[in-house]
């Protein structure tokens, strides 16, 4: 079964004139798999993203998430199922500055009802496997850009989350600090969680079980000899 | 873990965790925080200062009131019903008269009664002519408030606490045609006035009146304007005694039990012929002073507390704006957005919870250091103090509303892309 099945999924926004950001997307991702999902600027790569992650509606069609039809779900339950069932990790990180790692990491158990019993191993855990157990108590901003990113998906991946959906999570890093957060992709990967991946950069393409291509709201596939 | 264990922790972990958040945004933004936390207790320490120093206040104004009217007993005559008869004698008082002649003997036969006499405003019965020569016409020299004839009796002169020459007073039981004047009455009539008025004299009615010396303005008769004759002297020019009142002055907090028996003592045949001036007027007058000053207080303190108020919600505003990438990180996180609104809401509410602990601070320190400046006897009550938390809580609460529901209402889609 996959875990994730988009059938048909439209997003209009009601601008003037109206923007059609998808147009009938068909897209599913089984649990484990690693997809990427190109586009330029503007083919409705965030909006798929949002649509996928809870954060939006879909104007049209059907998101079955782990065979639950959640489409038109309201607040409460996709509150609940962001927590349960997701991972984020954004380009900027969204790392708070002003706390520690730590706390950074806090934030993920705090919205998923972790008891605080068990936060603190879970915390050194996750730090452990990113390579930031040195960094547990240094504020946010101190971090460089490299270590931000991998803090951002110790966050993520903290709660133990069946997909983890990636908006540009390489595009403003080096080379081994990408392939690093790839690598750290993979180690989820590997325990059966599906990573969703919204990027423009070949490098993490290539990475990618499966390539996508958004072109103004359709999806095509991507052959990988056009990588 | 016990079920009950278990039950306590999932009540009980939001609530550390909203904390948690509270004060680590708190301890991240210190200047800010101690400037909330500064506005509050200011605003809070003003309104409760505000309202403890009116109380302080009236209550002293309240004290004075009653230390300089409530030892004080009017007794009037009630005029009499056009169709009644004379009144007996047996009374001691004459037919046209309601104060028997003996009022001031009476009044003394009284325990609680320190002094008394009567007074009679001639001037309200008769227009007597006051000349400084048998000649002159006072009201032809253009003056628009000619002087008053008031006739005394030396107790109403103590029981006033007028300042007049002591050993003269006696001339005010008699039937001597003397006079006393007030400061403006004796300026009016272009009377020096001297410490020995030996010779001087004014003309009443064409009658020449000696003056013995002249009268200040009593705690509680105004005779700066008047022209002071002997009671008896008074009555000769009036029909009768219906303008006459006595006042009397009581021991200390003795005015209300005066009250109910001095008619009785003056007139115990006819005592619906007076009228006693109810006491609790004066009551009501330190209640209405009290009431008016806190409520003055009060006013002000609100609209101080209503500008914290705005001052703090807009602080918070701009904190949702700069938060709002945190916010839609919460959002991704799975925090709902009751959850959300509750990190702000818990944060106004511990930053007046806080300022309401330096706002009663201050209010109880100004509180007592204006009593000692201006020898007040300090009124700090325990539970108005106490109140200071409760009211930054609530100004706290209102603050954050409206910042806590724009927080809740960021769509989290479009709060993630924000940086």
């Amino acid at each position: 079964m996959s875990l994730v099945e988009l059938s048909e999924v439209t997003k209009t926004y009601d601008v003037s004139p109206p923007v059609h950001a998808l147009c009938g997307v068909n897209l599913t991702v089984g649990e484990g798999e690693r997809v990427a999902v190109l586009g330029r600027s503007g083919s409705g790569k965030s909006t798929l993203l949002n649509i996928v992650g809870l954060l939006d509606e879909p104007s049209s069609g059907s998101y079955l998430l782990a065979g639950r039809d959640v489409a038109a779900a309201n607040d409460k339950v996709r509150d609940g199922l962001r927590a349960a069932f997701l991972g984020f990790v954004f380009q900027e990180s969204h790392v708070l500055g002003n706390r520690t790692v730590a706390q950074n990491v806090w934030l993920g158990l705090m919205a998923s009802g972790v008891p605080r019993a068990e936060r603190g191993d879970l915390t050194q855990g996750v730090l452990e496997r990113v390579g930031l157990t040195h960094r547990s108590d240094s504020l946010g901003r101190l971090l460089s850009g490299g270590e931000k990113q991998r803090l951002a998906v110790a966050r993520a991946v903290v709660t133990s989350p069946k997909l983890l959906l990636a908006d540009e999570p390489t595009g403003n890093l080096d080379d081994a600090n990408a392939a690093s957060i790839l690598d750290l992709f993979d180690s989820q990967s590997a325990t059966g969680v599906a990573v969703l991946v919204i990027t423009h950069d070949a490098r993490t393409a290539r990475w990618a079980d499966r390539v996508v291509r958004l072109v103004d709201g359709k999806m095509q596939p991507v052959l990988r000899s056009e990588l | 873990m016990s079920r009950r264990g278990r039950l306590v922790e999932r009540l009980l972990t939001p609530l550390a965790d909203l904390l948690d958040d509270v004060l680590v945004e708190l301890g991240s933004r210190r200047a800010r925080a101690a400037l909330m936390i500064l506005a509050v207790g200011l605003s809070a320490g003003a309104l409760q200062s505000s309202v403890g120093l009116s109380h302080q206040a009236s209550a002293q104004i309240g004290a004075d009131i009653a230390a300089s009217t409530l030892d004080l007993v009017s007794v009037a005559v009630v005029p009499r019903p056009a169709h009644a008869g004379t009144t007996t004698a047996r009374s001691g008082a004459s037919a046209r008269q309601i104060l028997p002649d003996d009022t001031e003997a009476r009044l003394a036969a009284v325990d609680m009664i320190a002094d008394g006499g009567r007074r009679l405003d001639v001037s309200d019965s008769v227009s007597p002519v006051v000349t400084r020569l048998p000649s002159d016409q006072i009201k032809s020299s253009g003056n628009d408030d000619p002087p008053d004839v008031v006739a005394i009796t030396s107790g109403y002169l103590r029981a006033s606490r007028t300042p007049a020459p002591s050993d003269l007073s006696f001339f005010l039981d008699g039937h001597t045609s003397v006079a006393f004047l007030g400061s403006a009455a004796a300026e009016a009539l272009g009377v020096p006035q001297t410490a020995d008025p030996t010779g001087l004299q004014i003309w009443i009615d064409g009658q020449p009146f000696d003056v013995v010396g002249f009268v200040g303005s009593g705690q509680s008769a105004a005779l700066s304007n008047a022209i002071v004759v002997p009671y008896a002297v008074g009555l000769a020019m009036v029909p009768d005694d219906s303008d006459s009142s006595v006042l009397v002055r009581t021991q200390p907090g003795a005015g209300a039990q005066v009250a109910k028996i001095v008619v009785n003592a003056l007139r115990p045949d006819a005592p619906e012929r007076l009228a006693v001036s109810p006491v609790v007027s004066v009551s009501d007058l330190r209640r209405g002073v009290s009431t008016q000053m806190d409520r003055l207080a009060a006013w002000s303190g609100a609209i101080l507390m209503v500008l914290t108020i705005l001052l703090i919600a807009n602080s918070m505003v701009v904190a949702v704006m700069a938060r709002t990438m945190e916010i839609g990180l919460r959002r991704a996180l799975g925090c709902s957005r009751r959850r959300v609104a509750g990190v702000f809401l818990a944060e106004g509410v511990l930053v007046g919870f806080l300022g309401g602990l330096v706002g009663a601070g201050v209010s109880a320190v100004a509180v007592v250091a204006a009593a000692a400046l201006n020898d007040w006897t300090a009124v700090l009550q325990p539970v108005w103090v106490a109140m200071g938390p409760a009211v930054g809580v609530m100004v706290g609460l209102i603050a954050s509303a409206y910042p806590a529901a724009r927080a809740a209402a960021i769509s989290p889609a479009l709060a993630v892309r924000s940086e």
